[in-house]
């Protein structure tokens, strides 16, 4: 790897100077570069500058530590651990399931969402997955994004009128067209849901509404929003022993018997209810008619990745300075340690929440809060591996045959090194979905319309008579934490083995 | 040693400076604090008013503006007239003699406020604290004890499963469960105590005796003016001995303050079930597990062996030798008690509604009552410091081979 690297050093980096220029120049006001009048030309100087710096401070030091991971990772003993770590079933299988649970939720946009995969109309051939095509195109009114689940059901219909028409020979113009074209058709996402959409207009009573399948709640909704037609006549007592078969019933005041007719579903809606299939919506919608599941999967995608970006941000600082401290040692030791005990003395939640308030924040900039106040854990591990590493006869032979400190640190100590790495990181990453779900929850987290765990705990609280909007968020989390304590507790088994011996 | 923690005690100067000079410069620097909050109360306030009075003059003040000089003394009211590293001496210089400043929200010395929620979050933290220590001790001990066994395994599935719930969120799944919403209802869905209790409610059988103010000799009632006629007070109130024997009654209904100790104890029992258990579900998985490691750790010395080999039972070897030495790390985590508490009552109180230290601190963010943030910081900031400190010196006391330098 650093082999390649040296071979293709200006290529590689005139190749990532084009590409973190436009970079930082968009990064540029997300940071809130206030400051500097808003004109084009210091915004691009200022960006190019950074980009600059970028190649040639930071991304070789980012290659060398990338290539002691490597060294690290194509080590004899880390396969031997790995080899440890797989007979371990339960944690290697968890491993597994999250990696491949995590590569599905990178396509969710393929498998649940509103938008349809490809449509074709008249002929043509629409990818309407990414791209935006207004309703008008297909014939539907307004200019807004059409609903594909109306359109398929209305583009059936026509071809189903088309058809008669042929078939009794009143064919119009367009009919004779589309033997050419063919049946128009659209084509729809496995859950052809997306989790920001509100199904308000679709849906017949009010949000939050029941899973789809549990029909008792949906009848105490219709009940609730008087949904039902009642009969002309009271049924009469030989009716309800006979014909329901609930001699209970026969006492009953006329309202009464009514609703318990309504919740045994023996009256008839209304005809202009529209109700939904049985696993329409297989975890019932939100306060605001949005699809429970779509926003689970979407939700388990955020939490994962922001705990995952948490994480390495924070063990790229705490290895950099973790590294230094112990390396150096000194004075700089001295100092920075103080100033590591300072930070961490911070109560982490509430000045997170403090910055998260008043700043609302980003994806990105959340990310960047939490590695802030929590990139400490790992300088103190690091610090004392390298504390011991240092004094080992390898680095003094290294420095003996010339190695500069650079070489020492990136391709002798460093790869010896990252074993608290690899095995805290699981732990880390339960802490950072527990932190994300927890701001989430106050309110203080993502902001509104992003699809996420805590926030629909929020609401959970909120409606406690609604148990999906509880059940949902936490079976999730309960599951996804599950898997990853799992992979900790056997990776923490196969690489950081305690022999307890014991004496009986 | 000594000088080790002087040291410490000195390092809390800097350390303290650092965050809240964070805080508050973050503070001052962000739109919408409490100047800007005062003029859009003041021009819906002025709205308001102008529509209901027909709006006839045509003044800057009817319209909502704000004049150059009321915008001054706003700032000044809010101390936003000075520049922040000035606003942060006079700020830090103030707290340094125990003044936090004024609430905006509640109109009150902020330091009043925090001595108010503070003994509630901690009645409910700590014995959530106290619980998951009796719990996770003796299960650690056990687990340690009979290491691979099939109650091992069995009590390590529980560890998993408390591990990844975090406490707060089993809060809101119990409120559901049995807070009388959805399915049982067992406990309270909320608060510190009862508000209402009445005739049929178990509770209702602790209640007080009460009196008609009416019945009072005319004397006494002079000195309580606030006192109203038909009014009824129990029998914790001063004016009640005063009330002729035969004039007194059983109440038949009241609030938490009409319940006698027992049932007002039991009340409030009644509303620590469940936020309680959230805090022992909470540190339930790091403490037993702590336990257990650090025990099996003593039991592979080679004390242990020592006193296995000249013939002690093993009841004594475990209990006396190893368990003392293995109580170490969980004695010194007693440091950090408060600030783990704290750090819990965030998300807890928000979930079971209880009015105490975390809930004025999230309610002070929402509103953007800065005072109060940074009230709560400051004693949020200086219990963890003192925490690191008390833990470090428990370290000392319990542990005679360390020695810090």
């Amino acid at each position: 790897m650093i082999e390649t690297w040296k071979k293709y050093e200006t290529i590689i980096k005139t190749l990532v100077l084009f590409i973190a220029w436009p970079l930082f120049y968009w990064l540029m006001p997300e940071i809130g570069e206030k400051a500097i009048e808003p004109s084009y030309t210091t915004e691009a100087v200022i960006s190019l500058v950074l980009a600059a710096g970028f190649i040639v401070y930071i991304l070789p030091l980012l290659v060398a530590g990338a290539d002691s991971f490597r060294m690290f990772i194509t080590s004899p003993i880390f396969k031997r651990r790995w080899g440890k770590f797989k007979t371990l079933k339960r944690g290697y299988y968890a491993f597994i399931l999250i990696i491949a649970l995590f590569v599905v939720s990178l396509f969710a946009e393929f498998l649940i969402n509103g938008n349809a995969i490809m449509v074709k109309y008249k002929g043509e051939y629409h990818f309407t997955l990414f791209k935006f095509i207004s309703a008008r195109t297909f014939g539907m009114r307004g200019y807004g994004m059409p609903n594909y689940r109306m359109l398929k059901d209305l583009l059936k219909v026509r071809n189903n009128e088309r058809a008669e028409r042929v078939k009794t020979g009143t064919a119009n113009d367009e009919d004779r067209q589309y033997a050419q074209w063919g049946d128009d058709w659209v084509w729809l996402t496995l859950y052809p849901y997306s989790p920001l959409e509100s199904l308000l207009d679709e849906l017949p009573t009010r949000p939050p509404h029941p899973p789809t399948w549990l029909t008792g709640e949906w009848r105490k909704a219709y009940v609730e929003e008087s949904l039902y037609t009642l009969p002309e006549t009271l049924p009469t007592p030989e009716e309800i022993t006979s014909k329901f078969k609930r001699p209970e019933w026969v006492d009953l005041e006329p309202a009464q018997l009514y609703l318990q007719m309504a919740h045994a579903g023996l009256l008839e809606l209304k005809p202009e209810v529209r109700q939904p299939g049985t696993f329409q919506h297989i975890l019932g919608t939100d306060d605001r008619g949005r699809d429970v599941f779509a926003r689970m999967v979407y939700g388990f995608r955020t939490s994962l990745s922001f705990a995952l970006l948490v994480t390495f941000f924070c063990y790229l600082i705490g290895i950099t300075i973790g590294a230094l401290l112990g390396f150096y040692g000194g004075k700089f030791d001295i100092i920075m340690q103080r100033f590591v005990e300072i930070w961490s003395a911070m109560p982490f939640l509430y000045t997170v929440m403090i910055f998260a308030a008043i700043m609302i924040p980003n994806f990105w900039m959340l990310v960047m809060i939490l590695v802030i106040f929590k990139w400490m854990g790992m300088t103190y591990y690091i610090r004392a591996e390298f504390l011991r590493e240092k004094s080992r006869d390898y680095v003094s032979a290294a420095r003996a045959i010339g190695c500069t400190d650079g070489a020492i640190i990136f391709r002798h100590i460093l790869p010896n090194s990252l074993t608290p790495v690899i095995s805290f990181a699981p732990f880390a990453v339960v802490a950072d979905i527990g932190a994300l779900v927890s701001l989430d929850f106050l309110g203080f987290g993502l902001p509104a319309p992003t699809p996420s765990w805590g926030e629909l705990l929020g609401q959970g609280l909120g409606n406690l008579t609604k148990p999906w909007l509880i059940l949902s968020p936490m079976l999730a989390m309960f599951l996804t934490l599950l898997l990853v304590s799992f992979i900790g507790e056997a990776i923490r088994e196969a690489f950081d083995p305690k022999q307890y011996s014991r004496l009986r | 040693m000594y000088s080790y923690f002087i040291r410490r005690f000195l390092l809390m100067i800097p350390t303290f400076i650092g965050i809240t000079f964070l805080c508050f410069t973050v503070t001052r620097f962000v739109p919408g604090g409490p100047v800007e909050q005062a003029v859009l109360r003041y021009q819906q306030a002025m709205a308001m008013g102008g529509e209901g009075g027909g709006g006839t003059s045509n003044t800057e003040m009817e319209q909502g503006q704000i004049s150059d000089e009321m915008m001054e003394s706003l700032k000044a009211i809010y101390g936003f007239d000075k520049p922040f590293y000035i606003a942060y001496g006079h700020w830090l210089w103030r707290v340094l003699h125990f003044d936090l400043g004024t609430s905006d929200t509640y109109s009150r010395p902020v330091w009043d406020l925090i001595k108010e929620k503070f003994p509630i979050s901690i009645i409910f933290g700590l014995s959530g604290f106290l619980l998951s220590y009796l719990i996770c001790i003796p299960l650690g001990v056990w687990k340690a004890v009979k290491h691979g066994s099939a109650f091992d395994t069995g009590s390590s599935v529980l560890v998993f499963i408390a591990y990844s719930i975090p406490g707060w969120t089993a809060g809101v799944l119990l409120l559901m469960l049995l807070g009388g919403n959805a399915f049982l209802d067992i406990v309270p869905s909320g608060g510190k105590e009862s508000g209402t209790i009445l005739e049929g409610s178990k509770l209702a059988m602790f209640l007080q005796k009460g009196a008609l103010v009416a019945d009072l000799p005319e004397a006494i009632s002079k000195e309580f003016p606030k006192l109203e006629k038909n009014q009824t007070i129990n029998s914790s109130h001063p004016a009640f001995k005063h009330v002729p024997a035969d004039k007194r009654f059983n109440l038949k209904k009241g609030s938490h303050s009409d319940l006698n100790i027992i049932g007002r104890t039991l009340d409030t029992m009644w509303h620590m079930i469940l936020p309680v258990f959230c805090y022992v579900l909470g540190m339930f998985a790091s403490s037993t597990v702590l336990m257990k490691n650090s025990l099996m750790e003593n039991l592979g010395q080679d004390y242990v062996r020592t006193a296995f080999a000249k013939g002690l039972s093993e009841r004594v070897v475990i209990f006396k030798h190893a368990l003392r030495n293995s109580l170490i790390p969980i004695a010194t985590g007693l440091g950090h008690m408060l600030s783990i508490i704290l750090a819990g009552s965030y998300l807890i109180e928000k979930v079971f509604n209880i009015n105490g230290f975390g809930l004025l601190g999230y309610d002070s963010l929402i509103a953007r009552d800065y005072p109060v943030t940074l009230g709560i910081l400051v004693i949020g900031s200086m219990l963890k410091l003192f925490g690191n400190i008390v833990s470090d010196f428990l370290y000392c006391l319990i542990d005679p081979r360390i020695r810090f330098s």
